[in-house]
């Protein structure tokens, strides 16, 4: 028996954990659940995954032909030490093909130098997001630190691995390989794109990014060429997700979390450095398209929100739609105890519309109560006005994590439809996808993904956009699990 | 004219003055995307209070010739005793180390001991280092 068996059959029977057990992929450090919807939180250990055909349940849309690509944490833990935050995991791209009734999946890590840097040493360099890990190499910006974990972007043959503190990383959009830090323009080298662009009916993409307190907003064109850049007069927060976009307006809602410089320095991670200021307004930050020096503050209530629905204007009117999350605080503590596969309580974040009188500055704020995240439209409709919104959302779950459902609200009525896949299915962020030649808003599939608890397999679903109450029309089905991914967009065929 | 004269005298002296030292430096990590036209600018301090501030000696090397990202070069007429070296790829040969609108450098820089900061520059006391006769300096960029 060799000295690495010994000590591996020791392990076992002490019922711990080594550097062996850990190479064969078993779970690790820190990771024991009881929550069996918490199991792909393990991650995986930066292999590549490949399904050629995966199998079929219902049947694939003959018009639906393009590529689902998914981006999230992937890889959680190395050499026994493990990410003690959701965010922190190291991006996982995955593809899922569909042409000619099949669906193909494709797994890759993003090859960031971090990763790269990792990977070969088989052990944490750099420090994450939510875990203190000293550096062992020189951190000289957000890129040093990139894990491109949070979303993608598709433009002309270059695929975007998008995080939310540094550049976009590009890839091949077919193989998923690595090409690089993406660089818009020479004097934009190393500035944070955020994982939420948005992409208006035309192709024009704006971004923004922040860094330090300040933000920059971009403007690029169908092509990827930048029209214009600027870093506005506005302090921005510790943290900054997401934005929405109207015709006239760029939308952005600044809760109060500042940065404690001298936790950073004193070598906290960055999330626990973070301070929330509960008695502090959220500042609604409205930025004209047409002159990014033209902006106006308005205040809410203290509130945290990670993702926005759409916004639309009328010049008198803004009105846009978001989720709104739990405090930071309480968000950042369940983000930890699910990485240690902890179940948390109940998940509140839910749905808001916000009307903006943009000539007295009136603000009306309609809640909901249904427990969602994730909100998407129809990709017709970005900046345009809308009328359905698409989210995962929690139905009877009880104790159990994660979304079981889906939801299409209509914001105009306030009718919604609903669909449960039960107690054992977990839903991931589902897409809008056009239905070629039809014209009306919600006319086409929402496509997505998700994991099944008892057969512990991964799957992506495809369902009637306007029908979700009749189930799915199709699943296909992975012959494994992957970890829970973030965002993904669509690209047609 | 005159200070001309007087600098080109200056210069001429001070390879004979006994505390000048030489040192091998190898550079690693330079973007290869970026040689064209490019500098590597070193910066050579004694003093904590000079570090990033005034250098005791400034050298300009052209990087043109540098295609595997990596650079050698032999910096003569340096002061005795502990040095430490600041270094960059000056990609657009501008004489600066250049930011982007976030104040981040987009340029690639390095230290002597390979020091790093923690968001920001090391430490003049973690670049110090004594120059050993014919030991090289290696430094990586990035």
């Amino acid at each position: 028996m060799t000295t690495s068996r010994r000590s591996l059959l020791t392990a076992l029977m002490a019922g711990g954990l080594s550097p062996e057990l850990l190479a064969l992929g078993l779970p690790a450090g820190g990771f024991a659940s009881d929550a069996p919807e918490l199991a792909p939180l393990q991650g995986l250990a930066g292999q590549d995954l490949d399904t050629p055909r995966a199998a079929l349940e219902g049947r694939l849309p003959d018009s639906l032909r393009g590529r689902l690509y998914r981006n999230g944490p992937g890889l959680m833990a190395r050499a026994g030490e493990r990410y003690r935050h959701w965010f922190d995991g190291d991006g996982f791209l995955q593809s899922w093909t569909l042409a000619d009734g099949q669906a193909r999946h494709r797994g890759r890590f993003v090859q960031t130098e971090k990763f790269q840097a990792e990977q070969a040493a088989g052990r944490f360099l750099l420090p994450a997001f939510g875990t203190a890990i000293p550096a062992q190499r020189p951190v000289r910006g957000p890129d040093s630190v990139n894990v491109a974990n949070t979303s993608v972007l598709r433009q002309g043959d270059t695929l975007y691995a998008l995080w939310e503190g540094g550049s976009a990383y590009a890839l091949d959009p077919e193989t998923l390989a690595t090409r690089g830090l993406k660089t818009w323009a020479p004097e934009l080298r190393g500035m944070p794109f955020s994982a939420h662009p948005k992409v208006e009916p035309d192709g024009t993409v704006w971004n923004f990014g922040t860094y330090n307190g300040r933000l920059a907003v971009y403007e690029i064109d169908a092509a990827g060429a930048v029209r214009r850049q600027a870093v506005l007069g506005v302090r921005a927060p510790a943290m900054l997700h997401d934005f929405a976009v109207s015709q006239r307006y760029l939308v952005f809602l600044l809760a109060p979390v500042s940065m404690d410089g001298a936790a950073v320095r004193a070598g906290s991670a960055m999330i626990d450095a973070m301070r929330w200021a509960a008695d502090a307004p959220t500042r609604v930050l409205v930025v004209e398209k047409a002159d990014f020096s033209r902006v106006r503050l308005f205040e809410l209530p203290a509130a945290h929100v990670f993702h926005f629905g759409n916004a639309w204007d009328d010049g008198q009117t803004l009105r846009l739609d978001y989720v709104q999350s739990t405090p930071l605080p309480e968000f950042n503590q369940a983000a930890q105890q699910i990485m240690r596969g902890e179940r948390t309580t109940r998940d509140v974040s839910t749905p808001r519309v916000l009307e903006i009188d943009l000539a007295s500055g009136r603000l009306q704020l309609a809640s909901r109560s249904e427990a969602v995240e994730f909100p998407v439209v129809d990709p017709r409709v970005v900046a345009r006005r809308h009328r359905f919104v698409w989210y995962p959302t929690a139905i009877d779950t009880g104790a159990r994590w994660g979304f079981n459902g889906l939801m299409r609200l209509d914001i105009e009525s306030g009718a919604r439809e609903r669909f449960s896949f039960g107690a054992d299915t977990v839903v991931e962020e589902h897409v809008l996808v056009p239905r070629p030649g039809s014209g009306r808003e919600g006319e086409g599939w929402l496509v997505g993904t998700g994991y099944d608890i008892r057969r512990r397999l991964s799957f992506l679903s495809v369902f009637d956009a306007l029908r979700l109450a009749d189930g799915p029309v199709a699943r296909a089905w992975l012959p494994y699990w992957v970890p829970y991914g973030f965002h993904g967009r669509f690209h047609a065929a | 004219m005159k200070h001309l004269a007087a600098l080109a005298f200056a210069a001429a002296l001070l390879p004979l003055g006994s505390h000048a030292a030489e040192l091998t430096l190898h550079v690693k990590g330079l973007d290869t995307s970026r040689l064209q036209g490019a500098a590597l600018m070193v910066a050579v301090y004694t003093e904590p209070a000079r570090w990033l501030k005034q250098p005791q000696v400034g050298r300009r090397y052209n990087l043109e010739a540098a295609a595997d990202g990596s650079f050698t070069v032999v910096l003569k007429d340096l002061p005795e005793g502990p040095l430490a070296l600041s270094l960059f790829q000056d990609a657009n040969a501008n004489g600066r180390l250049d930011m982007n609108m976030m104040g981040m450098p987009i340029e690639p820089y390095g230290f002597s001991n390979d020091a790093a900061g923690h968001f920001g520059p090391p430490k003049f006391e973690q670049a110090l280092f004594q120059p050993v006769a014919g030991q090289p300096l290696t430094v990586r960029l990035n």
